[in-house]
């Protein structure tokens, strides 16, 4: 048989996902034991599909990334304060901030896009995050009591509600010098109680885990924060 | 010699008219120019679609912007300071703004718009006063208040530290505020309002769903729920108080941690039974055919018939 037809890039991918499971084509199967072409292809495909399933389904994104960079930032700055005045024409300057800026917003564009990339794997693979009551969408219930038999499964916050309040409060620490500062004080203020609500709540439920009450508190008031967050974002 | 000594020998009563002649002219330029830059105004008018977009930014002052029954878009502006307005667009899109490069002025400016009540708007300002008269869209100033009134087909104001008041007869509102008072009334079906530790009052005779939240604010709730509305209120410190009608029909759910419930059942007589656990009352008014929950952590929670 003359061989020149080879077989779609859609065949291959069918006949080496249902390889390992289903019973493959074996039609596709004759034509690969006699074309060396497709074989290799096919070989390269079944690769790829091992290495993608022995990856890691979430990848972490450095934990908080933001304090070295500010750090980073504050020492170059510091450096240029102390060192002796650079001899460069205004255009040189505003070029070098907005190098600065730029870099700035590559990191916090990398924090965010990884953080993005490692929801979408925990979408595709991961263990299902556990839903808020109060962000589940379903019908409220009346409920006797606030205790209920079950447990409470997820009381800390997931790690990507953690990552979108650090990658909010970063941006709120680029913009605060857009800021006019009796508006970050009060951003500031409002952070204060906020943060202070949600550590008085993660104290009684550290004593009471199985608090339903507790639990669609806390996630109120951290939806608030986030709210506050994203409000400010804007105000600059 | 002697003839350039008779040239410059300017008679004395000349001079002094040639010196009063300049400077009352050089006077006059300097006012001409002083008024200029006391009052800067503009005005703009273009025939628009209904449904036209608007995007304007105005960092101090305040805005008027009102819906109309013309096909037209007008903005009239004034200032006290000589300052850029930038405007552009076409019958389907129009940018409105104040060029806030100008440096070391004072920017605050006095802006009325008119446009088709259909259109949408988004309206951004730092220090500014927003009011906003039968208009759908976003409103948004860092430090200013908000006032918004008429008809909308969807409200979304959000002030950082000001306050905002909201009275309309919307579909769909969502309004937040930090500090601030925040105010909801008229005919809404949709509406989440939120502060941190700004006071909530809501007045509202049919809502169907509504989230009210505080960290620290009061919320003040009066009105009625419509059959199969669900109205939630969280706080954390502060009170939440609930007028309805005695002949509401709902469902209710008080919970707290640690503040107190209280339920006027003086003025307001539950259907059955009143189920009560720690800090927390569960009952049904009338045919209980919506369901309102509150919960607080620390604040207490009040519940009664409206007087």
């Amino acid at each position: 048989m003359n061989e020149t037809r080879h077989l779609t890039d859609l065949a291959l991918d069918r006949w080496v996902e249902t390889a390992a499971t289903a019973g493959p084509d074996a039609a596709v199967s004759a034509h690969l034991e006699r074309c060396t072409l497709c074989r290799e292809t096919a070989q390269r495909l079944r690769h790829l599909l091992d290495t993608v399933a022995r990856a890691p389904r979430a990848i972490e994104s450095p934990e908080d990334g933001w304090p070295a960079l500010r750090s980073h930032i504050e020492t170059r700055q510091n450096s240029v304060r102390l060192g002796p005045p650079p001899r460069v024409l205004p255009f040189d300057r505003g070029s070098q901030i907005r190098w600065r800026v730029a870099a700035a917003a590559a990191a916090v564009l990398i924090v965010v896009s990884a953080g993005i990339d490692a929801r979408l794997l925990q979408r595709r693979g991961g263990p299902p995050s556990a839903i808020l009551a109060s962000e589940s969408g379903a019908p409220a219930q009346p409920s006797s009591s606030s205790n209920s038999s079950q447990p409470v499964t997820a009381e800390a916050p997931t790690e990507s509600e953690r990552r979108l309040e650090r990658e909010l409060l970063a941006e709120l620490e680029l913009r605060r010098g857009e800021l006019r500062p009796e508006t970050a004080a009060r951003v500031d203020e409002s952070l204060r109680v906020l943060d202070r609500a949600i550590g008085e709540i993660t104290v009684a439920l550290e004593r009471d885990p199985r608090n339903h009450l507790l639990r669609q508190l806390l996630a109120a008031t951290r939806e608030r924060k986030v709210e506050l967050l994203r409000q400010t974002a804007n105000a600059s | 010699m002697k003839a350039n000594a008779v040239f410059i020998r300017v008679p004395g009563l000349v001079a002094a008219m040639l010196f009063v002649t300049g400077a009352l002219s050089l006077g006059g330029q300097a006012a001409a120019r002083a008024g200029s830059l006391h009052v800067s105004r503009f005005e703009r008018r273009i025939g628009v679609e209904r449904t036209v977009s608007l995007k304007a930014f105005i960092p101090s002052g305040e805005v008027h912007i009102r819906g109309w029954d013309a096909d037209s878009l007008v903005v009239r502006a004034q200032s006290v300071s000589g300052i850029h307005f930038l405007f552009g667009g076409d019958a389907r899109g129009v940018k409105f703004g104040i060029d806030d490069a100008a440096s070391g002025r004072d920017q605050a400016a006095t802006v009325e718009i008119w446009l088709p009540r259909n259109a949408r708007v988004s309206i951004k300002g730092v220090s500014t006063r927003i009011d906003a008269t039968d208009l759908s869209g976003w409103f948004y100033t860092v430090s200013g208040g908000i006032r918004i009134r008429g008809r909308a087909e969807h409200v979304e104001a959000e002030s950082m530290t000001g306050a905002v008041d909201v009275d309309v007869t919307a579909p769909w509102v969502r309004a937040r505020t930090t500090v601030g008072s925040l105010a909801v009334r008229g005919a809404v079906t949709d509406v989440s309002a939120s502060t941190i530790s700004g006071s909530l009052s809501i007045a509202l005779p049919q809502a169907r769903r509504g989230r009210f939240g505080s960290v620290t604010g009061d919320i003040r709730f009066a009105g009625d729920v419509a059959s199969g509305g669900v109205l939630e209120f969280d706080d954390h410190d502060g009170a939440v108080e609930l007028r309805l009608p005695p002949a509401v029909s709902s469902e209710f759910v008080l919970a707290t941690i640690l503040g107190s419930v209280t339920t006027a059942f003086e003025t307001f007589r539950p259907a059955g039974d009143v189920t009560r656990h720690d800090r927390e009352q569960a009952f049904r008014m009338g045919a209980g055919g919506a369901f309102i929950r509150v919960r607080t952590f620390r604040g207490p929670i009040r519940v009664a018939g409206e007087r």
